[in-house]
């Protein structure tokens, strides 16, 4: 520790803690440090304190090896940002602002239009309570069946139009069908003549199960995409009920569809009425009609499907 | 350099001039490089802070305001990015830097030569450094070794001049007394030198 500087015993003004700051911090004069060093030339101990601490700054000032950071530090400014001219730089910066300023407007719009319909970006079904679902059951059986009904009429009417001849009107829609009821208690296969296979079929039933799906809009769909080809002729024949594949979709009722109808894989179940069928691809619908009463069914074929076998035109006829 | 200097060297930068960037480079590179490896004791920390302080100022060199000096703006930038690094080791940064300024506790040897007296006299100071606090470490660095004046310190520093010169002083004694404590093979330096080729350059450069 210093020793207090106020009682020199020789009487002289010793130097004090401050001056030696001062003089350090650089706030001294010229001639201010000349009289200063010439006092501490009488202070031994102050000027032990001076000299340690200029050799300290010294210390501090001496030079220090730095590495040459301008290639990597380009290098980084390059890869940051480049080195554009302030004018392309201005482009840039106008550039982020404006897709910036896109994405507000875009968040500001879908969250205007989300205020006005909550439901419009929702990506999955509100839940629905149990209580509706049987009135949605119903409601689905309803349309279903009106699908259905108005399948079934549009086949009954051009049927009815001219009986024994191809539907002239629905082959605008349907390249080819065969429309016939099987009332018989025995499945029927729907045979071709001819040695060509019959393979794909439409078909109404007054015997499907319960759970049966129907296809309601589908049958034209369906019959819209089918290149039917003609199966004069065709003879039907049992199938085994447990060829009929039932479509499991319990939102509809009324119709399903057999891909694996033909001679091959067997007949239709009892009560199936083959619309049409194709040599190539393989498939029926069978509809449930439930909601439409037996007796339109049955007026549209007109008793055994034997009897009441029409077949359209062949496509390949065309 | 000077300011007109400087400025021109800016403005070349912003236009999209590497080679102005790289004289910047070279011009301030050592400094800061000094400051931060003083502050640091890390010379890999050290190098890794000066070079992202370089490209960032260079990299928004178009926000720099002509009023002040580029070299303000650089060191400001540097302690940013300095504070962050201690922050982001704390408190093993400080701990693992003075045990490494340390060293293994035994005494240094004797020097041999020139090259050698000067790494230790280099060791001895960073020690020295090490034992003082942030501020007064950085006060000391920024007035002695930059050559900073009080009142740019307290700006950058964003403390009343007083503070500074309080933390100056204190620092001062501090460092003093503990390289006291090294072995050392003192030179005594020359009185009439040491009252006249005291620095007073007042600016920072």
């Amino acid at each position: 520790m210093r020793r207090d500087r106020g009682d020199n015993p020789g009487g002289e003004r010793r130097v004090s803690r401050e001056e030696i700051d001062r003089l350090f911090d650089r706030e001294l004069s010229p001639e201010t440090r000349r009289e200063l060093v010439g006092r501490l030339r009488q202070d031994r101990e102050s000027l032990d304190e001076v000299i340690e601490t200029r050799r300290l700054v010294e210390m501090l000032r001496a030079p220090v090896e730095a590495p040459d950071l301008t290639g990597r530090v380009l290098a980084g400014v390059q890869h940051r940002r480049g080195f554009l001219s302030s004018r392309l730089r201005k482009r840039v910066r106008q550039g982020r602002a404006a897709v910036a300023a896109s994405v507000l407007l875009g968040l500001f719009s879908v969250a205007v239009a989300h205020r006005l319909n909550p439901g419009l970006f929702r990506l999955h079904a509100t839940a629905t309570p149990v209580a509706d679902l049987g009135e949605a059951v119903r409601q689905d059986s309803i349309d279903g069946g009106q699908r259905l009904a108005n399948a079934v009429r549009m086949l009954t009417e051009i049927e009815s139009a001219e009986p024994g001849v191809a539907a002239a009107g629905l082959t605008n829609v349907l390249p080819a069908f065969h429309v016939e009821l099987n009332t018989a208690e025995r499945p029927a296969t729907p045979r071709a003549v001819n040695g060509e296979p019959p393979s794909r079929y439409l078909a109404l039933t007054t015997s499907a199960d319960a759970e049966a799906v129907a296809l309601g809009g589908k049958v034209l769909v369906m019959l819209e995409r089918s290149s039917l080809v003609s199966g004069a002729g065709v003879k039907w024949d049992d199938l085994p009920r447990s060829e009929v594949e039932w479509i499991d979709n319990p939102s509809r009722l009324g119709f399903a569809m057999i891909d694996r109808a033909g001679p091959a894989q067997g007949p239709v179940a009892p009560g199936v009425v083959p619309l049409s069928f194709m040599p190539t691809a393989r498939s029926a619908i069978v509809g449930r009609l439930d909601p439409i009463p037996l007796e339109s069914l049955e007026s549209a074929s007109e008793g055994h499907p034997e009897a009441r076998s029409r077949v359209s035109q062949d496509n390949d006829s065309r | 350099m000077d300011r007109k200097t400087e400025r021109n060297l800016i403005e070349r930068a912003i236009a999209g001039d590497r080679a102005a960037a790289g004289e910047f480079i070279k011009a301030h590179q050592a400094s800061v490089y000094a400051y931060l490896l003083r502050m640091s004791g890390k010379p890999h920390l050290a190098e890794d802070i000066a070079q992202e302080a370089f490209v960032r100022v260079l990299s928004n060199l178009d926000r720099f305001d002509f009023r002040y000096r580029f070299s303000t703006w650089l060191f400001t930038i540097a302690r940013r990015l300095y504070l962050n690094a201690v922050q982001k080791h704390n408190p093993a940064f400080e701990s693992a830097i003075v045990e490494g300024a340390i060293g293994s506790g035994g005494e240094p040897a004797a020097p041999v030569d020139d090259d050698e007296a000067r790494l230790c006299q280099r060791g001895i100071l960073q020690r020295a450094l090490m034992r003082l606090s942030n501020e007064q470490r950085e006060i000391i660095i920024l007035f002695h070794q930059q050559d900073w004046p009080i009142a740019l310190i307290a700006r950058h520093m964003d403390m009343p001049e007083g503070t500074v010169k309080s933390h100056l002083h204190r620092g001062r004694r501090k460092l003093r007394a503990v390289i006291a404590e090294e072995p050392r093979d003192v030179d005594r330096l020359d009185l009439v030198s040491l009252g006249l080729n005291t620095t007073h350059s007042g600016v920072p450069r």
